[in-house]
């Protein structure tokens, strides 16, 4: 077909004109459709912050009867908008797809009807293809050496891993489930207090009834398991023997056990430890990567969750009268060590700092005190982080990235044991022998005669830690009487003789209070302004242990067995 | 009487060790509450895929007679529309030629993967029909040459030098994709593959875009994929050279009416060349042993460069970008990694055994990249060679590597007319 | 040109050479392909039922018998390995995810209170939408008798993201998994998915038994 007929004419222009219609309706279909997935993209019901939000207000207030049916009615639109989104964008498609085809088509007809013949007349000589030929040869060579040079710059560059899109598209699913954790002695915040309230009220070791698992120990030892994920570790020693084992959270199984004797190269004789205390009394901290241990000698070992060690330190042989038993403590990735000795012996009380992944030193603050046994523990107050430390005749605060001293108060105590806790915005602290302190803890130097917000004669705990929910605190002393006195006023709200002796610190999950007797007795109370024993079960097995709450499971570490405590039916 | 009691302590015993592995133990539901069975929707059944492969054979058949014995373009577009629509919309382009190239390379490799039977002859089958009848699968049967097909309105004509000179990245893309799915590392073919999501209608933004950039290319620069970016191209390209029976312009001989010169959208048509360099024998001679030389250079930098491959292509490969990662105790990287960190902390492989693989990885891409590096750096001096050499010519006719057999160029030959006129 | 050429001209003996490696080529071809067909040949052939044997085998990419290895393959998720980190649902070539939870209820305890169903901390025990886990509402909750309930998922709503599978698994008896769903999966070379699957969590099973169904975590598919 050529141009020349008049009928052709108009049978172009009509293609033309075709083509036109038919390619701005692709056009069209294709912007809605790339407006139709940006949209969706926007409010996918994967990635909605503003959902979240809303999820976390109405935890913390159940009742909020106006933030419920702004939830409601955000998630119906959401995920109409998603699934309708789903449907119509299967339609535009089809519909783009059509459009393309007729264009096409119709393009075809134009450019068919525009066709002419090739008229070598109007090309008098061919062209010569030996020039072509060598030309194309230079653009061969040329393309050839770009390909090479982009070769030999990345084989020297090496690929960069930052430079890492995002996989799959950019919506990223938050994680609302956390993983269970549980990562020193007294949990993340050092304060006793489970993370969920679905825990068993009753089990019996006899019969084994709510007892999941339980596991041999091959060596003894008063420090906590701690938990990350699925894994619980644990230390144990003896006079000779040190080491680290590491169970399966939901079958007891020992994944793997490590012996860390001599590791850190130095040999030294064995330390003098009260038989109370253990050879393994401090709790190990870990952060998922790592668990880091230190033992009664002054051992120091980090190791990974694959039982790979990474470093050791040497602290030097303790000069502690009952043996050392401050546990570790976290502070982004720096394993905060509490290391008091006694006066005039051996190397002078010191609070550091070691990079958790390598052992090095970050800081270390020397310590105007004799030893001590209180652990310290890593609150976070309204005005920053502190690492809260206790000892006889001190109370003292540093910033746990620099070691820098914060404040301090004065207290004159004897064989301290309790550790501290940040309840209702007070330090509040059971100085053995002393008085329970109330510290406000946003004062600088000694604040002895300024930041004591009370004190208290009653529930003077000895041995275990106190434990609160913000409103009321529980100390428990080694004779078993339990004392609860208000947070913010120190009142004495109820004290009760409990039955037994109790070296254990208790623990709170919900309202209920899990206190753990030198027998192995467990009794489990109601947190509240007046005494109530939920019941009391038995491991079966003496325990100086404190619980541990991993997920709906309580581990206690009795004499000589590792308990698992779980399993109720909600 | 007593096989009762084994058969009701048989079923108990589940029961009774069911604690141990549920936390939760199973309901016993009293009002006689029967629970219902997952469902479990099979795939595709294995016969279709044989389906796939006689229609292939078919297809394959059906395009040699179609172009080297009725000589018929509508022939040829039709069969390329029912491949678009068959292999292309219907299978959604995926199983195809292209990508069974690393099907096989990662077979070859012997790391464990599987060569499926239909994947192999989709791989054989059209580099047989190319070594006898040319590139008949890229004439009438691949689907993503068809649809790049149904987008030329308007070509125009590529210059020699810039199509020779693009012409070497499909071979580097084709020593890329071997080696990567060789060490198991990733089938970038698949990954890179512009129109399978337009096939599909969904899949990764970028993809799509580049698919639908390709596409509207397609419209001025004639099948811009297959010429430029085809790594099975290359080898139909080299079994073509070898064919016995080739499409020609002419059905019989060729008058040098020069009537087919601007025929091919492809720029495929050799002209005559009967003109003598103004050089001398000893010269071209001379040429000819310095681009020996120079491909034998290129051939060792080539081994050099590609030995140094690791750093660059090695962390593609999951296991060495997690090992990398790993032993990196880079803050910024452990943040971007942290899901596989997660999953690897909760899993049961050591860091020591991951590094082993990464490192045994690492070691087949310095090995693979070297001999990589060899043959390109050959194979660039070989068309370096080539494209030295004076080949004479008298007739117009197809280069047989570049010509996909497309018959678009029947119709512009007056032999052709006279063929049909009887 | 057209026409046989004697070898002894130049032409003739290209057309021998070309010949020659064209030959050559064929039977290398050939001979691949014979060596792709005729592997299907078991080393274990004599025992019978060797086939039903290895059905269900953890790692069939490693599989001696060429029977299988030549055997179709389809993408299929391990629920042992899987963390649920929420990528099956973006990473997918096909708009709506092909990995679909599934409800393995031989496992389910039939809790009141269903870690995978509910958010955690619930005030109320009811399916609103501020209780529920699921972003899309594609669980059902049924009462069936004191205290059991049943949880079922509706396919069509279900987009794999994996958030009731974590709760499940996390506090659960892990019965709700991912799975891919091969009615819409496309099967294609390389999954992208599987590529993104931080726990390695994917891999290639025989057609003919798609699904793995009985594994748990720390345990091995049976």
């Amino acid at each position: 077909m050529s141009l020349d007929t008049t009928r052709s004419q108009v049978l172009y222009r009509m293609a033309c004109a075709l083509a036109v219609v038919t390619c701005a309706f692709s056009l069209l279909m294709g912007i809605l459709l790339v407006s139709n997935v940006m949209a969706v993209r926007m409010a996918s019901p994967l990635n909605l912050p503003e959902l979240d939000h809303l999820r976390e207000t109405i935890k913390a207030d159940p009742a909020n009867v106006a933030v419920r049916e702004k939830i409601r009615d955000l998630d119906q639109v959401v995920r109409h908008l998603y699934f309708a989104g789903l449907t119509s964008r299967r339609a535009g498609a089809y519909l783009l797809l059509g459009g393309i085809v007729l264009s096409l088509a119709s393009l075809k007809a134009v450019a068919l009807l525009r066709r002419r013949r090739f008229d070598p007349r109007e090309y008098p000589a061919p062209p010569d293809p030996l020039r072509t030929e060598f030309a194309a040869r230079w653009a061969l060579a040329g393309s050839g050496v770009v390909i090479l040079s982009v070769a030999v710059y990345f084989s020297w560059v090496g690929r960069d891993l930052r430079a890492r899109p995002e996989p799959g598209g950019s919506v990223q699913v938050p994680v609302q489930i956390p993983v269970v954790v549980w990562p020193a002695f007294r949990g993340a915040s050092g304060n006793g207090v489970a993370a969920s309230s679905n825990f068993p009220t009753a089990w019996d070791a006899a019969s084994g009834s709510g007892i999941v698992w339980k596991v041999e120990v091959p060596l003894p030892g008063m420090s906590s398991p701690v938990v990350w994920g699925n894994k619980v570790f644990l230390t144990g020693a003896s006079e000779e023997k040190r080491e680290v084992y590491c169970y399966d959270l939901a079958s007891g199984t020992r994944l793997w056990s490590l012996d860390v004797t001599g590791k850190s190269g130095q040999v030294k004789k064995a330390p003098e430890v009260f038989k109370d205390t253990g050879y393994a009394a401090s709790t190990p901290v870990t952060d998922g990567r790592l668990v880091c241990a230190i033992f009664a000698n002054g051992d120091v070992v980090a190791v990974d969750h694959c039982s790979k060690i990474l470093w050791t330190a040497d602290l030097g042989l303790p000069s502690n009268r009952y043996g050392h038993s401050a546990s570790l403590a976290w502070y982004q990735d720096k394993v905060l060590i509490l290391y008091d000795q006694e006066k005039g012996k051996g190397s002078p009380s010191r609070v550091m700092a070691l990079d958790a992944l390598t052992g090095g030193t970050t800081w270390s603050t020397p310590r105007q005190v004799s030893d001590s046994w209180p652990s310290p523990v890593v609150v976070e107050t309204g005005r920053g982080p502190q690492l809260i430390t206790v000892a006889n005749d001190w109370i003292m605060a540093y910033d746990p990235a620099t070691g820098q001293e914060l404040w301090k108060v004065k207290c004159t105590g004897s064989d301290v044991a309790p550790s501290p806790i940040l309840a209702g915005g007070l330090v509040l602290v059971s100085i053995t022998g002393d008085r329970v302190y109330a510290i406000r803890p946003d004062g600088k130097g000694d604040v002895t005669a300024t930041h004591v917000a009370w004190t208290s004669d009653d529930g003077v705990a000895d041995v275990s830690s106190p434990v609160s929910n913000g409103e009321l605190v529980f100390f428990v002393n080694s004779n078993g009487l339990m004392t609860c006195l208000e947070v913010k006023t120190g009142r004495k709200v109820w004290e009760q003789n409990l039955d037994g002796e109790f070296y254990g610190s208790p623990g709170l999950a919900g309202d209920k209070l899990y206190v753990v007797a030198r027998n192995g007795t467990v009794f489990i109370l109601k947190a509240g302004r007046e005494y109530a024993e939920i019941g009391q079960a038995a491991l079966g097995e003496p325990s100086d242990g404190s619980p541990v709450f991993a997920g709906d499971r309580i581990l206690v570490r009795g004499l000589k067995t590792l308990f698992c405590i779980g399993g109720k039916r909600p | 009487m007593r096989r009762m009691v084994w058969l009701f302590l048989l079923i108990l015993l589940p029961v009774l060790t069911a604690r141990s592995e549920n936390r939760f133990p199973q309901p016993q539901f009293e009002s006689g509450y029967t629970m219902p069975g997952a469902t479990a929707p099979a795939p595709r059944a294995a016969s279709y895929e044989m389906l796939d492969v006689v229609i292939l054979t078919a297809a394959l058949s059906l395009g040699t007679w179609l172009i080297l014995r009725k000589r018929s373009r509508r022939g040829v577009f039709l069969l390329t529309l029912f491949s678009l629509l068959y292999f292309g919309f219907w299978r959604k382009g995926c199983v195809c030629s292209i990508g069974s190239i690393q099907n096989v390379a990662a077979w070859l490799s012997g790391s464990g993967a599987a060569l499926p039977l239909g994947v192999a002859v989709f791989f054989i089958l059209p580099l047989i029909f190319a070594l006898l009848f040319g590139r008949i699968f890229c004439a009438a049967v691949c689907p993503l040459g068809a649809i790049q097909e149904m987008m030329i309105l308007f070509p125009i004509r590529i210059p020699r030098p810039v199509s020779r000179a693009l012409g070497l990245i499909p071979v580097v893309y084709l020593g890329l994709a071997i080696l990567l799915a060789a060490t198991g590392s990733a089938f970038i073919i698949c990954r890179y593959d512009p129109f399978v999501p337009v096939f599909r209608l969904s899949g990764e933004p970028v993809m799509l875009l580049a698919g639908v950039v390709l596409l509207l290319a397609g419209i001025v620069v004639a099948r811009p994929f297959c010429r430029f970016l085809c790594p099975y191209g290359v080898l139909l390209n080299w079994m073509s050279r070898l064919s016995k029976w080739h499409a020609t312009i002419t059905p019989d001989e060729c008058v040098g009416c020069r009537l087919c010169e601007r025929a091919c959208p492809f720029d495929a048509i050799r002209l005559p060349m009967t003109s003598t360099p103004a050089e001398s024998r000893e010269t071209g001679v001379r040429r000819i042993k310095r681009l020996l030389l120079l491909m034998l250079l290129l051939g060792v930098v080539g081994v050099w460069v590609g030995a140094r491959a690791d750093g660059m292509l090695a962390p593609l490969n999951a296991r060495v970008r997690l090992d990398q990662v790993l032993r990196s105790h880079d803050p910024v990287l452990e943040k971007l990694y942290a899901t596989e960190l997660d999953a690897f902390r909760g899993g049961t492989i050591t860091p020591e055994s991951l590094t082993v693989e990464a490192d045994a990885v690492r070691r087949k891409f310095r090995v693979g990249g070297a001999w990589l590096g060899g043959i390109l750096g050959v194979l660039f001096g070989a068309s370096l060679l080539g494209a030295s050499i004076r080949r004479s010519r008298e007739d117009y006719e197809p280069d047989r590597g570049e010509c996909l057999s497309c018959a678009r160029c029947y119709q512009s030959c007056p032999r052709e007319h006279e063929r049909l006129k009887q | 040109m057209s026409g046989k050429q004697t070898i002894g001209t130049v032409q003739g003996r290209r057309e021998f050479l070309r010949g020659l490696l064209r030959g050559l080529l064929l039977t290398g071809l050939a001979g691949l392909g014979a060596r792709v067909a005729l592997n299907r040949r078991c080393g274990s052939a004599d025992k019978p039922g060797q086939a039903e044997l290895c059905k269900g085998c953890p790692d069939l990419s490693a599989c001696p018998s060429p029977v299988l290895a030549a055997d179709r393959k389809v993408w299929q998720l391990d629920p042992a390995k899987c963390i649920q980190c929420g990528r099956c649902a973006t990473n997918c070539v096909l708009q709506a995810s092909a990995v679909k939870c599934v409800h393995r209820l031989e496992m389910c305890g039939y809790c009141r209170l269903c870690f995978g169903f509910f958010q955690p901390g619930v005030a109320t025990l009811n399916s609103a939408a501020e209780n529920q886990v699921c972003p899309t509402g594609a669980i059902r909750r049924k009462f069936i008798e004191d205290p059991y309930y049943e949880y079922t998922i509706d396919e069509a709503l279900c987009i794999g993201c994996g958030k009731c599978v974590k709760g499940c698994g996390a506090f659960g008896n892990g019965s709700l998994v991912l799975q891919v769903r091969h009615d819409r999966c496309v099967n294609c070379n390389e999954c992208s998915i599987a590529r993104n699957c931080p726990a390695d969590a994917f891999r290639q099973v025989p057609a003919t038994d798609p699904y793995l169904f009985r594994t748990k975590k720390g345990k091995a598919a049976t």
